[in-house]
């Protein structure tokens, strides 16, 4: 568990986080968001205490980071990072055991826990490798995998995705969210990335000059922004998309058939954004519904129902 | 590699053959200088004036790497000092290594320690400004996360910010080395024993073949020294350490 109680940071004279207070619950995944220079990566910081803090007090499991000598402190927190940092003139197999070098496991220990990280992320085939010698995606998956290694209960990811190509980006919060499932760690993950922020989010906290602009679950806040700025930064009139996006077609469709043809035919995990899209795409109002059994049909007046979901 | 490895057998053979079989080179050195008496420079051996010259050599420019790579480790982390250290480090190079031999001479008189001091002073700078290039260019991120990942200065200096500038700080070695073995020679005008003497008695009494004895064998010296420092990289290259940037 996290816990942030009025923290506050400056640079100079200038505020770079105010009074922020925040909790992580154990096991959750927090996705802090907002555009660069909002103090989210500075918030990060402060967890590892890569970064010293001016006021307040900040807890990881129930222990004030300040009695942890920041060294121990660091070794039992995960760090992932938009460039990897991972060591050049070490292979993969040795970037990974680095912090379990740290800790002082024995070598079967460690060589043990390297060997699942690498099964974990689909890399075992690249263990021998430099750094250089991996695409992004890969160097990437190592660089998360390192942050796993010494199995910590709190993991710190600044835009660990930002720099990979989309398709990518995607396959790797995929085996995240999946990942993340086994292993229940507590999680702080920096992105301006809103689709990769409401994809990941447990908790969403949306920041802006140094303050939390709200913070909840994706849907709660796409559905009730408090403010303007949150709305817009939700995506303005797109808003509705993403909403869709929460949403599979099994919430909203009914028995009774459609009035209109013709119709398409879609799954029922499908999600509403998806169903909108193929209407547009094939110029039709109402879809059936067929998974292992039929499930029923729905029509684009049932979709006004999303935001009672 | 084994390209370099190959050069370096054959500089080797031939400093041995330059050596060894020095009085087989007569007729040649006889044409070079056919007017005077004796060819062969036989004053010392000279096996023992290149062992001489290698022992200044090896201790100046040995030292003289340690201390830069020591002052370039603190001025990297106490920032303050480093613009004054870098601007040294560049500007000491355009001192003429003459200079710096002669100015040595009043505060410690003639013989092998001026020399030995000369040559400290003027390696120091080659192995300081590529030392401090190197560490200063270790990519923020690595050190960034090798920080967060839990090591502590120490480890980040030892395990991560030197192997990484290794190669840079290895071509500053070079550099110093190969002019140490150039400067040492004129060391010999202020009275040290180097492969120098040859020379300067060939120019004294009009002598080339003397010249051509010493300077060949400098020469070669020098060849083998700056190719094992190609074959280091290479070899270091090969085991998947850092080419420099």
């Amino acid at each position: 568990m996290i816990e942030l109680s009025n923290v506050s940071k400056y640079f100079g004279g200038a505020c770079a986080l105010d009074n922020i207070s925040l909790k992580v619950p154990s096991g959750q995944l927090c996705v802090l968001l907002g555009s660069s220079g909002c103090g989210k990566s500075t918030l990060l910081r402060l967890i590892n205490r890569m970064l010293a803090f001016d006021q307040g007090e900040v807890r990881v499991n129930d222990k004030n980071i300040a009695q942890y000598d920041p060294i121990q402190l660091r070794r039992s927190i995960g760090y992932a990072i938009q460039d990897t940092g991972l060591f050049p003139h070490w292979n993969v197999r040795r970037n990974i055991a680095l912090v379990p070098s740290l800790l002082g496991w024995s070598p079967e220990r460690t060589e043990q826990r390297v060997s699942t990280l690498l099964d974990m992320f689909g890399i075992a085939e690249h263990e021998a490798k430099m750094p250089h010698q991996l695409s992004g995606g890969q160097a990437q998956r190592v660089g998360v995998a390192r942050a796993l290694a010494g199995d910590p209960d709190v993991l710190l990811m600044d835009e660990p995705f930002a720099a990979l190509d989309p398709i990518t980006r995607v396959s790797l919060q995929d085996e995240l969210l999946s990942i993340q499932q086994e292993i229940g760690k507590t999680i702080v993950f920096v992105t301006h990335d809103i689709d990769e922020a409401l994809k990941l989010a447990d908790q969403l906290v949306i920041m802006a000059n140094g303050c939390i602009a709200q913070s909840g679950s994706p849907l709660a806040l796409l559905k009730h922004p408090d403010s303007s700025f949150v709305a817009e930064f939700l995506g303005g009139h797109e808003r509705g998309l993403r909403m869709a996006k929460f949403t599979s077609v099994r919430d909203l469709c009914s028995q009774a058939s459609p009035k209109r043809e013709p119709f398409i035919t879609v799954p029922p995990d499908m999600s509403v954004q998806e169903l909108l899209s193929l209407m547009l795409l094939n110029g039709c109002a109402s879809a059936q519904v067929v998974g292992d059994r039929p499930y029923g049909f729905i029509a684009i007046e049932d979709l006004q129902h999303v935001a009672k979901c | 590699m084994w390209q370099s490895a190959s050069r370096l057998l054959v500089y080797a053979v031939l400093l041995a053959a330059a050596l060894i079989w020095q009085p087989l080179f007569e007729p040649v050195l006889s044409w070079l200088s056919p007017d005077v008496r004796q060819v062969l420079y036989t004053r010392d051996s000279l096996a023992w004036l290149l062992w001489q010259h290698v022992l200044l050599v090896g201790l100046a420019a040995g030292a003289a790497c340690m201390v830069a790579i020591v002052i370039a480790i603190v001025v990297t982390r106490k920032r303050l000092w480093l613009p004054v250290a870098s601007q040294v480090a560049s500007i000491g190079q355009t001192f003429p290594p003459v200079a710096v031999l002669v100015l040595a001479v009043p505060s410690v008189g003639f013989g092998s320690e001026p020399t030995l001091i000369a040559l400290f002073l003027y390696g120091l700078l080659p192995v300081m400004a590529n030392a401090i290039a190197g560490l200063d260019g270790v990519e923020p991120s690595i050190k960034e996360s090798a920080k967060a990942m839990g090591m502590s200065s120490r480890q980040v200096l030892l395990s991560v910010e030197l192997p990484l500038a290794l190669p840079v700080i290895l071509a500053g070695a070079r550099t110093t080395f190969t002019f140490a073995v150039a400067t040492a020679a004129i060391g010999s005008t202020i009275g040290a024993r180097t492969l120098g003497d040859p020379v300067i008695a060939g120019l004294i009494n009009n002598n080339l073949a003397f010249v051509v004895q010493g300077a060949v064998v400098i020469g070669l010296l020098a060849l083998l020294v700056d190719e094992w420092f190609e074959w280091l990289l290479c070899w270091m290259q090969k085991k998947g350490l850092p080419s420099s940037p």
